[in-house]
């Protein structure tokens, strides 16, 4: 994603990004989705866990 | 008496309960100190000065008159400030709440009090607790009192140097991917993460409500464990406390720590740099010495669980952020403001895939504490590196600051597990240390591995270099 695109996005919903942080922001962001891509094979049969406490904790 | 502030929390309340010592002379020691050393440390942004010697002359009184005020009857202690003080301010290290006067005592404060604890002030953090170096745009940089040209470890950066340097006798802190461990393991202490609603959050501003954890910080196993008594249990104002019944975490504490099943995680050692994962491996080879029955073992998927629990960190500060971030981003520092942009963004997938992994890890860890007891890993890869510094090597790699400190410890935030982390020797003059995870409220495990460990090693005997 480059920084226009990462302004637009902001701006759906109502977030101004300072033009210094665009790089910034726009490279994490991105950066960021990469890696997730190779957490999402993993969890396709598992429901989400709200919190730690209370699922998957033995009592 | 002259090493007054240099006695464990443990031993000071002994003291005081004895009439040894007056909590006026407690409370007038650790006030000189700070009056003395902390313009050096910035462990401390709220100095409440006159409260706490009006609470410790009521504590005399008390005394005088044979009443017990509690467990921490006259004891000094430091609050991060994020967790509310009445009528003190609530900065959060901002810029945003620096005129916030909170109305009430968070219920860990509460607890303190009604347990005899005087409060010290409020101390240094990581900008709303969202950083690991507790380098602080608006307040300065806490120093590590090891070599006050490096980080302290955040974000409860300020109760750990104010512990280590002897300017009170415990502090809290607040963990959501370390922030407890990290600065403990950093200056040279004791930081405990208990279990995910063990301790309440009420009154404490979130910084990512599901991985929000409240614990003490201490120069001593024994103390955190005090600490934690006086804490723990349930409360009705965070909808996440837990009813778990609260053993008695002091009186189970011999230190005794034959036959506990220990597993050293495999890749966590292997990322660390050589030189803590030497010291990490020496305090494995006491703990076998002591009896204990050592294997290695693996989290699957360590990377990824990681990744998982950025997930769900980043859309939950983001979320309670937004309003501010919209209204006034420039008020806050350059790094949190980036991160906090970075999570508001994210879609909603995003945080549900962290969700399913949390799941799934919840899963792994069960299936782990069937083989084992207590899990064993470094706290952090690397000792404390100078203020201002962006990136650090790990064997041959450099690696930037987050990934370096809170590398070993998001992960048992996002599954609620109990972590202690305790000193295990020094780099050079900084010192390092290595946490014990146990199972979901199993914090009196953790604290006895922890103890039979500390109390043959007594790492927190020696003093930093500010004292």
């Amino acid at each position: 994603m480059d920084r226009d695109q990462m302004r637009i996005l902001a701006g759906r919903i109502g977030l101004s990004i300072p033009e210094e942080d665009l790089e910034a922001v726009a490279a994490h962001f991105s950066t960021f989705l990469q890696r997730l891509a190779a957490v999402a094979p993993l969890v396709e049969d598992e429901e989400p866990a709200f919190f730690p406490k209370g699922e998957g904790i033995p009592r | 008496m002259n090493d007054l502030c240099w006695r464990s929390l443990t031993e000071v309340a002994e003291l005081i309960r004895n009439r040894k010592v007056s909590p006026v002379e407690v409370v007038q020691t650790a006030l000189e100190r700070i009056e003395r050393l902390d313009s050096r440390l910035n462990s401390f942004l709220t100095v409440l000065a006159d409260e706490a010697l009006g609470a410790a002359r009521q504590a005399e009184e008390a005394l005088s008159k044979r009443e017990s005020l509690g467990l921490l009857h006259g004891v000094p202690v430091a609050v991060k400030d994020l967790i509310h003080v009445r009528g003190a301010r609530t900065t959060c290290g901002s810029k945003i709440m620096a005129d916030f006067i909170a109305q009430e005592d968070a219920t860990v404060v509460e607890r303190l009090r009604s347990n005899g604890a005087i409060i010290l002030g409020k101390t240094n953090l990581h900008e709303f607790a969202y950083g690991v170096t507790n380098v602080n745009p608006h307040y300065g940089p806490a120093r590590n009192p090891w070599d006050p040209d490096r980080i302290s470890g955040g974000s409860s950066g300020g109760s750990a140097v104010a512990v280590a340097a002897g300017l009170c006798y415990g502090a809290l802190g607040t963990d959501t991917g370390g922030s407890i461990r990290i600065p403990a393991a950093l200056c040279g202490i004791v930081g405990l993460k208990p279990t995910y609603g063990r301790v309440s959050r009420y009154g404490v501003i979130p910084l990512a409500w599901s991985l929000d954890h409240v614990g003490p910080i201490t120069r001593t196993v024994q103390d955190a464990a005090l600490l934690l008594q006086v804490l723990s249990g349930h409360d009705p104002r965070d909808p996440t406390s837990s009813r778990e019944p609260v053993p008695d975490y002091l009186g189970a504490l011999d230190g005794n720590i034959r036959g506990v099943r220990v597993g050293i995680i495999r890749t966590m050692m292997e990322d660390a740099n050589s030189e803590v994962r030497t010291l990490v491996q020496n305090a494995v080879e006491v703990l076998a010495r002591e009896g204990a029955e050592v294997e290695e073992v693996e989290i699957p998927h360590l990377q990824e669980m990681r990744t998982a629990a950025a997930a769900i960190a980043m859309p939950e500060a983001s979320a309670y952020h937004l309003r501010w971030l919209s209204q006034r981003p420039l008020d806050y520092g350059e790094d949190v403001r980036q991160r906090l942009f970075v999570g508001a963004l994210l879609p909603a997938h995003v945080y549900l895939t962290g969700l399913r992994a949390r799941r799934r890890l919840n899963r792994e860890f069960h299936s782990l504490f069937s083989r084992v007891d207590v899990l064993v890993a470094p706290t952090v890869s690397v000792s404390a590196c100078p203020i201002g510094a962006t990136a650090v090597r790990v064997g041959g790699e450099e690696r930037d600051l987050r990934t370096a400190y809170l590398w070993f410890n998001q992960v048992f935030n996002m599954a609620g597990l109990p972590s202690v982390s305790v000193p295990c020797g020094f780099i050079g003059h900084l010192p390092v240390g290595m946490q014990i995870i146990g199972r979901w409220f199993a914090e009196g495990e953790i604290l006895q591995v922890a103890h039979g460990y500390a109390q043959r090693m007594n790492w927190t005997n020696l003093r930093p270099a500010v004292s």
